[in-house]
């Protein structure tokens, strides 16, 4: 299972890292931006993305469209963990088809929560 | 020729008429003169007053206009107040959580450190052959106490440093609170640097910070900061879920 995290702030790049290693996931990479992301997401060989919403040059819900308009990554599961948590966002991210929606900050067990739930349905 | 010129003519012009009327013994016409100069000086400075007030007048009615000036100092700055103010509690609780947790293991780790030496140097003694029965039956007694402990302490260590790692989580979010006040100020200073143009009665456009960052990330609104801008906004991951599951998630 190799994960991509995607959030312009390195600690919490970090704090995910550490979080998803504690829960079995080794193989992660980062990605400060959804610039940066995109093409490693097309490069092939990820299973599932985390992404910030508010970064600089490419936003989480930017990136959030592009890899499902993209046939190569389309079924990419998508956990968004942001601190935007207006309504309209949040609905705006599910229209997108986002997978899971964390709002920050966050404890160990909602991401973990989360994360299973998206396998669980992954997987069904 | 200018104003300035003009007057400084004027100047000599009397004050060459004062010499030769005094140098001709006609007092009284120099006195006139004298009285004549000091008045166009006068009127002079009056009109340099004018000036000012007209420049001043100009500036605060500029003032009044710029909206984007009355915004910041009306709602933005007293924002960005409690922002800064969520800022430091955010750090704040963040650092007594870390050293809450140091201070719970600390204490735990020095017991389970002196068990051990306790533990070793009993050991020793029974390397050497040099103990009874009865203190082999407490070694045995302590080793299975110890090794409990030390399970169950690595346990809440390993629970503690995860702890550590999560009170980190504000960086991230006091990170983008700060950015948002250093483009308030980018735009506060822009702003002013434009109402002093004005004054100076030169007029330059000029896009604040926040339009000229036109990307999709400026129209974001950010962390939820307790007490503001809670409209529209859900308090937490729990109304989240019940969003997402009304939407059928």
């Amino acid at each position: 299972m190799k994960i991509l995290i995607v959030d312009d702030f390195s600690t919490m790049r970090r704090i995910i890292k550490n979080l998803l290693r504690d829960l079995g996931f080794n193989n992660t990479s980062e990605a400060d931006d959804g610039q940066t992301a995109l093409p490693m997401l097309q490069a092939g060989g990820y299973d599932f993305l985390v992404t910030d919403w508010n970064m600089p040059g490419m936003t989480g819900i930017e990136l959030l469209k592009a890899v499902r308009a993209d046939e190569s990554i389309a079924t990419l599961p998508v956990l968004m963990v942001t601190a935007e948590q207006k309504r309209e966002q949040i609905v705006e991210a599910a229209q997108a088809g986002v997978n899971g929606y964390v709002v920050k900050p966050f404890t160990a067990e909602v991401l973990k929560e989360k994360i299973d739930k998206i396998f669980e349905r992954v997987d069904a | 020729m200018d104003e300035s010129e003009l007057i400084s003519e004027s100047y000599l012009d009397k004050a060459r008429g004062i010499v030769k009327q005094v140098e001709a013994g006609n007092f009284d016409t120099a006195d006139k003169l004298v009285e004549e100069l000091s008045s166009s000086r006068d009127k002079g400075l009056f009109q340099e007053l004018g000036k000012l007030t007209r420049q001043f007048h100009d500036a605060l009615n500029n003032f009044r206009q710029d909206s984007r000036l009355a915004e910041i100092a009306g709602t933005e700055i007293p924002d960005a107040r409690e922002r800064l103010q969520h800022v430091i509690n955010m750090t704040e609780q963040s650092a007594h959580k870390t050293m809450g947790v140091i201070e719970d293991l600390l204490p735990m780790c020095d017991d389970l450190d002196s068990q051990g030496n306790n533990i070793k140097a009993l050991w020793q003694k029974f390397m050497k052959r040099d103990m009874e029965a009865q203190e082999f039956r407490d070694l045995c007694k302590e080793i299975e106490a110890y090794l409990g402990n030390q399970h169950g302490g690595n346990e809440k260590i390993r629970n503690g440093l995860t702890e550590i790692m999560m009170a980190q989580d504000f960086q991230d979010i006091t990170g983008q609170i700060i950015s948002r006040v250093i483009t308030l100020v980018s735009d506060l200073e822009v702003s002013m640097v434009n109402l002093i143009r004005e004054g100076g009665a030169a007029t330059i456009e000029e896009k604040s910070a926040a339009e000229e960052d036109g990307d999709a990330r400026a129209k974001l609104d950010g962390p939820q900061v307790p007490g503001i801008d809670s409209e529209g906004a859900v308090s937490g991951q729990d109304e989240v879920d019940d969003l997402l599951s009304s939407l059928g998630f």
